[in-house]
């Protein structure tokens, strides 16, 4: 019993990690319906700075979050303006493959100059420490605070999205581009922040995950298919979608937990031979195509 | 039969096409009888390979308009079934090619019903999960070797072996290849003069005006689905006989896919010599810039990171590829 | 025996009712105008009954025959032909090869399509743009092109939209010249949406109004050129929702 509510609980909270690693895809998608490949390479960036930063200045990496979050910030408007301004005139094959080349651009530049092995957080105040929340359920106190941070993150975004004038020309933007131009609100600059927003929030989520998940160059590409299916089933350009979304594909990433808990409880042994645990992601693909195909709007979206 | 005649004519071309192709195709039928290093030969072999890849991709992805960025899982099963029945069974290339073919076709018809209700950014996501899917099942599964992969040692067989396609010398498959490459040349000339192409690319222009000339947009787009996957897994059977090691991480890896679908847009996506142009530019640079740049110490990736600037290049500058240009030009000048 | 006939066709997307129980009906050989304020539902009519949108309710009989659920493409195979108004081409495809589409639908060798397209181009005196991609033609070009896709198909019956918007008088004349052609002499039954009042005037049969998507009006040209409703209809300010009777003048 105790597997199942410790596989839901871990399955919530790095939903609410992962669903913030898609929010800045889904507010890019939602102001100009373009699909940023690298945006896993955004988030390995976020990863990097959040490690050197703590490193570097000997601080806890959970204060590395504003570092992270003012170069994703700058990494998102640089790429609006230096390259993506120009991708978006072109037909949906250049965009898709532009992107593309962005992420190779941005990885094989990491490789670079951080070289291929893994890289971990080692100090912390809340490395090593976990607690018990009752039920003989043990959660590591790094994803607890993260999970925490996350929600906090996106409810910052959210705000800012639905209660500020910037938050509200960007949605403006998002619905109808021309439109919003004749009622004066200038696009390009939306595009920019739109970028800005997005970069920001995936290196603040890679800041928060590289707590208790090792970084290195290749990390990328599975973030980005992850975002892209919690995007998917939460409707692009929905924030609240991101989030729910987020907390269904964390748990399904924890779907081996709930297999073991079947394969105890009903003793079916045939079950146990299934490598579950190779699977974790592939299941996620798999609830994308089946989500998109039956409802290609997902759970809360309104753009086609 | 008026196929065939359509297949080998090529007269809709102006003569200065023809002539160019004329001489690069004889080129390439005499080339491995000039001066060559090795390495110039792997890249011909691979450049003609690629080609048939880009070409296959075109059908659905050039002249269809739908940007099919899963195509690796394809090359996984051609390549994975001759290597599997060739290590197991002893089944010559010939036999389990067009098997591996077969089963390229049922996945895709499998996949492609539910895949072609979804359009344009979400129909590329999903292309590219089903891949990886396939991927990693492929990872897991011990019948074929899971993540090792799997190996055809040519000491067990007596190359040259026409039969099983295994050969000591690279010249025996270039000259295979290159065989395969004019029949896809021939093929694609067929296609794109043929009803379905042309119902493909009135699909491209607008669906509903195709739908209202009676064009089933849906059913045309799963067969040629289909014929794109023909094409990608039968090279995928070379590729195992020819490589004669593979595994999930090389043969069927996202980057295959994108580089299959590369190959069709920079040449230029929706024309005949498109891919072949494309492969043309970018396998030898992408070889050449391994030899000079990957090698040297301490710049791990560099030829890489030149290599995707060129792509982002290109795709924010230049989206109808190399013969969107010349088409272009030729426009420009006849007006 | 109605050769088209529609009944209380009801067209619903989400809160907005764009077709509201529009009925008539059409026999073979007629040549039909269908004219209407803009937004009054025309072309979503031309839509419903082509097959590319679903109907909310009613029902649509052709040749006999109930397509009300059929999709587009199986409409078309039917002999149901139609432009349409807005052309957004990619410029992917001549002329020519937009017609050999058409062909397509009646025979799967390339050679008879390119045949009877490059026909059919001559017939509609186009033959010479065969090579030219259709957006580097001027509109009156363009909406040649696009009824010779449509007739290409061998159809029973054509659907027209707007083929004059946008045309100057001289072209005006040469497309009504055109449609008589295809009305005339290749007997196929013709049904046009159109703005350009002298045109449909001059060649319908008999007018279908409609305005707020509903139909106000039938007649022959010249009874609805003077029926008050249709007059309010595209000069009156304000129009009071009243299917067939009488309306308060704004004046």
């Amino acid at each position: 019993m105790d597997i199942l509510v410790g596989s839901l609980f871990a399955g919530l909270l790095i939903g609410m990690v992962l669903a913030l690693v898609a929010l800045g895809l889904t507010i890019i998608f939602g102001v100009m319906d373009i699909v940023n490949f690298a945006h896993g390479e955004f988030l390995m960036i976020g990863m990097y700075t959040g490690l050197l930063t703590a490193q570097g200045l000997g601080i806890d990496p959970l204060f590395t979050l504003p570092v992270a979050g003012v170069v994703g910030f700058l990494l998102g408007v640089i790429c609006y303006f230096g390259f993506i301004k120009f991708l978006l005139r072109g037909p949906m094959v250049a965009q898709l493959l532009g992107t593309f080349g962005l992420m190779l651009f941005l990885r094989n530049l990491a490789l670079l100059i951080f070289g291929s092995e893994d890289r971990a957080v080692h100090q912390g105040i809340l490395v090593g420490k976990s607690f018990e929340i009752g039920m003989g359920v043990i959660v590591s106190a790094t994803k607890l605070a993260c999970a925490g941070l996350s929600v906090v993150a996106f409810l910052a975004v959210w705000l800012l999205m639905n209660r500020t004038k910037i938050g509200k020309a960007l949605t403006a933007t998002s619905l109808d581009a021309q439109g919003a131009r004749y009622m004066g609100v200038p696009t390009q600059k939306m595009n920019a922040l739109a970028w800005g927003i997005g970069g920001a929030s995936v290196t603040i989520a890679g800041a928060l995950i590289e707590n208790f998940w090792s970084v290195n160059p290749f990390i990328g590409l599975l973030f980005t298919m992850i975002a892209f299916a919690i995007v998917a089933l939460g409707g692009f350009g929905s924030v609240p979608g991101a989030f729910f979304a987020g907390l269904v594909v964390g748990m399904i990433t924890e779907l081996p937990g709930f297999w073991d808990f079947f394969t105890y409880t009903f003793e079916a042994d045939w079950m146990v031979d299934i490598p579950m645990t190779s699977f974790k992601y592939m299941w996620v693909y798999v609830a994308y195509f089946v989500i998109m195909v039956l409802r290609p709007r997902g759970l809360f979206g309104w753009k086609q | 039969m008026e196929a065939i005649r359509n297949a080998l004519d090529f007269s809709d071309f102006p003569r200065l096409d023809l002539i160019v192709a004329s001489v690069v195709g004889i080129a390439f039928i005499t080339f491995p009888l000039f001066p060559h290093s090795t390495f110039a030969m792997v890249t011909m072999i691979q450049f003609l390979m690629f080609s048939l890849y880009g070409m296959g991709w075109n059908t659905i992805g050039g002249y269809g308009g739908q940007v099919d960025l899963g195509k690796a899982q394809y090359v996984g099963i051609g390549a994975y079934t001759t290597a599997v029945m060739l290590i197991r069974w002893d089944v010559p290339f010939w036999v389990s090619m067009p098997i591996g073919m077969f089963f390229a076709v049922i996945w895709s018809f499998i996949i492609g019903y539910p895949l072609f209700r979804l359009k344009g950014h979400y129909f590329a996501i999903a292309t590219i999960a089903t891949s990886l899917v396939l991927k990693d099942i492929f990872e897991v599964w011990d019948f074929v070797g899971a993540a090792r992969g799997l190996e055809i040692s040519p000491i067990k067989y007596h190359p040259p072996d026409f039969l099983r396609l295994i050969f000591r010398e690279d010249v025996y498959y270039f000259y295979v290849i290159l065989g395969f490459f004019f029949i896809g040349v021939l093929y694609m000339n067929w296609f794109r003069k043929s009803r379905l192409g042309f119902q493909l690319r009135s699909i491209k222009d607008n669906e509903d005006v195709a739908q209202s000339l009676g064009i089933n947009v849906h059913w045309a787009k799963v067969k040629t689905y289909a014929i794109a996957t023909a094409f990608v897994s039968m090279v995928g059977s070379f590729h195992a006989c020819y490589i004669k090691s593979i595994e999930p991480e090389d043969t069927m890896s996202l980057d295959i896919s994108i580089l299959i679908a590369l190959m069709a847009m920079l040449g230029g996506a929706g024309s005949l010599w498109g891919p072949i142009i494309g492969a043309g530019i970018l396998i030898p640079l992408k070889s050449y810039l391994k030899e000079w740049l990957g090698a040297q110490a301490g710049l791990v990736g560099i030829d890489l990171i030149i290599y995707a600037l060129i792509i982002m290049v290109i795709s924010a500058f230049e989206p109808r590829g190399v013969w969107g240009i010349v088409e272009k030009f030729r426009r420009r000048k006849r007006n | 025996m109605a050769f088209l006939e529609v009944h209380n066709l009801t067209k619903d997307f989400g809160g907005l009712r764009a077709n509201s129980n529009i009925t008539f009906s059409m026999k073979r050989g007629e040549l039909i105008g269908l004219i209407g304020p803009n937004g009054a539902g025309k072309t979503t009519l031309f839509n419903c009954i082509s097959g590319l949108h679903p109907v909310t309710s009613g029902g649509i009989i052709f040749d006999e025959e109930d397509i009300t659920k059929l999709k587009a493409h199986k409409v078309a195979q039917r002999g149901l032909a139609r432009t349409f108004q807005v052309y957004a081409a990619s410029g992917d495809l001549t002329v020519i090869e937009n017609v050999m589409v058409g062909c397509f639908m009646k025979t799967h060798l390339r050679s008879r399509a390119k045949a009877r397209a490059t026909e059919i181009l001559k017939d509609l005196s186009i033959d010479d743009t065969a090579d030219y991609l259709v957006n580097e033609l001027p509109v009156a070009a363009q909406k040649r092109v696009t009824m010779a896709t449509a007739i290409a198909s061998e159809p029973k019956l054509l659907l027209l939209d707007e083929v004059a918007a946008g045309l100057n008088p001289n072209e005006i004349d040469e497309i009504m010249a055109s449609i008589r052609h295809v009305h005339d002499d290749m007997g196929i039954t013709v049904m046009l949406i159109e703005h350009v009042m002298e045109l449909v005037m001059k060649i319908s049969h008999r007018v279908i109004v409609l305005d707020y998507g509903e139909k106000i009006a039938e007649g022959d040209p010249e009874a609805i050129s003077k029926d008050p409703r249709v007059i309010k209809a595209y000069l009156g300010e304000r129009y009071v929702k009243e299917h067939g009777g009488a309306e308060e003048s704004k004046e």
